[in-house]
């Protein structure tokens, strides 16, 4: 509106240094990496068998999609468009395992299915066929824990589907099973795509489930170089292809999604028709039942079981033993998703001015980098700049904001595009400034939205693992470390479920918030 | 001194695109309601854009009251030029109730008085009974009302409507209509609505500018702009016309539908089109007709009938809706004008 508009002093202030800390860490990994002596890296790959770890990291990942896909399109395509029983039940809970981070969904299947676990010792063997600690394990929980993300895209772009657009097929003679693989299917091959995308660099990326189950791979390569030699430059040159990889995959989507229109929402438009399942009602209910008892309900369950394994005044006592920790994610976690909104709130004000489509892309970059390289870039990185924040909170909760301030973009993006422009016009013409025009209408009006990101950072950063892991100060533990620590030392016993409990509960209130303030579809536009 | 008055307004989107308001001039006097009307594109809502402070001109210089709202060395904000603005989705607040709506702008307001101003309003509107509501528990016309209501609430000198009316179904629209032009007149407001339909221009407005291409082709009453417009696109965007070729004569304009006298003063010799409106025209049917029916629109109220001319030429009339004659008919055409208006042959 108005008056030129320009990037304000604020702005910049807030912009700037977020763009200092998603550059910082990736140029420190490259110079690093680099630097590394190009022999000494072949020799110390041929020791690690570094071709056959990606191959097995790349495998990983694609089980993990194949099977999250397994899992998630059709519960998608069942709920929104079949009259499956009690259809709106198992759509309000389909993205709730999204609350239970994987590597608390590896230490529950380590109960389960472990050498001794409930299974083995249920059908009276020592050990499984297939190993938990294998590719297989670490794909069979990536994926029960990962596909929500499939399941919600999926599902949005059918409810967004023109139903006009399959009745234009019917009418032009396809059958309904030809209307489905020639028209809803190629529709939805954006949010497919997409969904796949999140759930592939997920299991590229994860360090949690594999480093608990064992495998090994890229990420937990370079941890253990961490840990064991405080050595930079090989740990960075993994980095390095870890995220060029990475890059690669984003890069390739782009390339597929393409050029071709694919959204086609009306407002008002009447609800698209469901499909009768006949005889298939029942199985079909059946494997819902199964996803979601695979993925919510035996977790919970396994949890609470194993912490009330425990005497009451034990577990008072080790509670309180790890406030402190709680504490640490808590506040974290709430002082980075407070900073990513603003931070994005200031971005998404300036949206189309020249320079917001760069700044945007910059923080996508913080998205996609895996948590691992984060950390050692972002560790090495400000070791060199800024020695005085190295080692202090400071440097996780930065951690966090180069992580996940995209989600807080897009959030606040989406809220503001809602907003009918003629709307703070109307303001301004009643007598309104622009400060009070954005204090009386705009604020309220995507207030929602805001709220929904917020959420949305805190549950990430409350539930981040690996970046937090090389981040932290000394002694500064948060409640997924102090998790992974416990399973991983003495496995899945009663206090890491304890903790595994609190921290899932902690994450499963605001994901329910967030869902129903999605489900009410509050629309701002008059 | 006029309400409002706009030298030369310029105002350009791009740099590579024509300008979207082009050398606009003109002044609105207190009290009156001026319709802006033309095609879409013309350029009537930047205009009101423009007078409304939501855009800055390139050129010129915007004065309300005399005083320098935008210009080369001035620009006064939105919120404190005292213009109210009606948006053609009304932009009603959805956060708000309709009470809160209408109070929106009566923040300097103190409490008892803002409470005061908001029942009065709502009364002129017609929305007591509603004051509690929410914009989308309201049906079109009364969100429209609520619109009208809010922007009137600070008594605002002047009144912008952008296509106030687009969004109702027909019979509401004529409802409407009426009742804002009601409210205008009732308070004194001085309003300028911007429509892109003649008639709605036409019923309401003092005074109609039409707009082509960013430019004002003609600012005028009704009734001068559909009898004697000083275009041939007036003429035809404010109603049919056609244009036959004349030769001006000591005797008149000669052409193939008679001669005309000649009431603009054109010089002798000179090549002009007469604008012939299907009312002007009339026939009777004869074997030895020169014009044939080829072609008939049935409207309800009327038949419109296209008639071909020896000379090639296409000229309709506008006949009552029972008489009906068959394609082909031999027709003698006569053009009875009341108003000759004439055109350069080249325009």
């Amino acid at each position: 509106m108005t008056s030129p508009r320009r990037w304000s002093p604020v702005g910049l202030g807030l912009v700037v240094p977020t763009a200092f800390f998603v550059i910082g860490p990736l140029a420190f990994l490259a110079w690093m990496g680099i630097a590394q002596e190009g022999a000494e890296f072949l020799d110390r790959a041929r020791d690690l068998a570094l071709p056959a770890v990606v191959g097995q990291v790349a495998l990983l990942a694609t089980l993990t999609t194949a099977w999250a896909c397994t899992l998630g399109v059709p519960l998608a395509w069942l709920t929104v468009r079949s009259d499956l029983p009690a259809r709106r039940l198992i759509r309000w809970l389909a993205p709730l395992p999204l609350a239970i981070p994987p590597y608390i969904g590896a230490l529950v299947y380590q109960i389960v299915l472990a050498p001794g676990g409930l299974l083995p010792n249920l059908l009276g063997i020592s050990i499984l066929p297939v190993s938990l600690y294998s590719l297989w394990g670490a794909s069979w929980v990536l994926g029960l824990f990962t596909y929500p993300y499939l399941y919600l895209l999926v599902s949005g772009a059918l409810e967004r589907t023109n139903p006009s657009l399959e009745e234009a097929a019917r009418g032009a003679g396809l059958s309904p099973r030809q209307v489905l693989l020639r028209t809803t299917l190629p529709l939805l091959r954006p949010s497919l795509l997409a969904g796949a995308l999140i759930v592939f660099l997920y299991g590229w990326a994860d360090f949690g489930v594999v480093s608990l189950l064992r495998v090994r791979t890229l990420t937990t390569i370079i941890y253990d170089y961490l840990q064991g030699t405080l050595e930079w430059a090989f740990p960075a040159a993994l980095s390095v292809i870890l995220t060029a990889i990475t890059v690669l995959v984003l890069l390739l989507q782009l390339r597929v999604l393409g050029r071709a229109g694919y959204t086609q929402i009306i407002s008002g438009a009447k609800p698209p028709s469901r499909v009768a399942l006949g005889f298939w009602r029942w199985p079909a209910f059946a494997y819902c039942a199964a996803v979601l008892t695979l993925s919510l309900l035996l977790p919970f369950g396994l949890l609470g079981y194993q912490a009330s394994r425990l005497t009451a005044t034990a577990g008072i006592v080790f509670v309180l033993g790890q406030w402190p920790y709680f504490v640490n994610s808590l506040w974290t976690a709430v002082t980075g998703a407070s900073l990513a909104l603003v931070i994005a709130l200031g971005v998404g004000r300036f949206e189309g001015l020249r320079g917001t489509r760069p700044v945007s892309g910059l923080f996508q970059i913080g998205y996609a980098i895996p948590g691992t390289v984060l950390g050692l870039g972002l560790a090495g990185f400000v070791h060199a700049t800024l020695p005085w924040i190295y080692a202090t909170p400071l440097t996780l909760i930065v951690a966090y904001l180069v992580l996940y301030i995209t989600p807080a973009c897009q959030a606040v993006k989406a809220a503001l595009a809602q907003l009918h422009p003629s709307l703070e016009e109307a303001a301004r013409s009643l007598g309104r400034g622009p400060l009070s025009t954005f204090w009386s209408v705009t604020l309220p009006l995507i207030k929602p939205g805001l709220v929904g990101g917020w959420i949305l950072v805190f549950v990430l950063s409350m539930r981040e693992l690996a970046a937090t892991l090389i981040v932290r100060p000394p002694g500064f533990d948060t409640l997924p470390v102090r998790i992974w620590i416990y399973a991983m030392d003495v496995g899945p016993e009663p206090r890491a479920a304890v903790l595994a409990l609190a921290l899932v509960l902690t994450i499963a209130l605001p994901w329910l918030v967030l869902l129903s303030l999605r489900s009410r579809g509050i629309s701002p536009s008059g | 001194m006029h309400l409002l008055a706009l030298q030369n307004i310029t105002k350009r989107y791009a740099p590579d695109r024509p300008p979207a308001v082009d050398g606009l001039t003109l002044t609105v006097d207190q009290g009156e309601i001026l319709a802006l009307l033309g095609p879409s594109g013309c350029g009537k809502t930047t205009t009101l854009r423009v007078i409304a402070g939501f855009e800055v001109p390139d050129t010129g210089r915007v004065a309300i009251r005399g005083e320098t709202m935008a210009g080369p060395d001035r620009w006064v904000p939105p919120e404190e030029r005292g213009v109210g603005v009606v948006f053609q989705e009304y932009a009603l607040f959805p956060h708000l109730t309709v009470a809160e709506n209408v109070g929106f702008g009566l923040h300097r307001f103190d409490r008892s008085a803002r409470r005061e101003r908001v029942r009065q309003i709502l009364e002129l509107v017609g929305l007591e009974s509603f004051a509690s509501r929410y914009p989308h528990e309201l049906s079109g016309g009364q969100q429209q009302r609520v619109a009208v209501a809010r922007a009137l609430a600070p008594a605002p000198a002047l009144l912008l409507l952008d296509e106030p009316f687009s969004n109702l179904d027909a019979d509401l629209r004529a409802q409407m209509r009426d009742e804002v032009e009601k409210i205008l007149r009732n308070t004194g407001t001085t309003g300028i609505f911007v429509t892109h339909d003649q008639e709605e221009a036409f019923t309401l407005a003092d005074r109609v500018g039409v707009l082509n291409q960013g430019r004002l082709e003609q600012l005028d009453t009704p009734e001068r702009i559909y009898h004697h417009p000083d275009t041939p696109f007036v003429a035809e965007f404010v109603g049919a016309a056609d244009f036959l070729p004349g030769l001006v004569t000591t005797g008149g304009i000669v052409t193939e539908l008679g001669v005309f006298a000649n009431m603009e003063g054109r010089e002798m010799g000179e090549k002009v089109k007469v604008m012939l409106r299907p009312d002007d025209i009339t026939f009777i049917p004869r074997p030895d007709g020169q014009g044939m029916i080829i072609r008939r629109y049935f409207r309800g109220s009327e038949n419109l009938y296209c008639i071909r001319l020896p000379s090639g030429h296409r000229v309709h009339s506008s006949q009552a809706s029972s008489s009906v004659f068959p394609l082909g008919t031999r027709v003698r055409p006569e053009a009875h004008l009341i108003h000759v208006v004439t055109f350069p042959e080249g325009d």
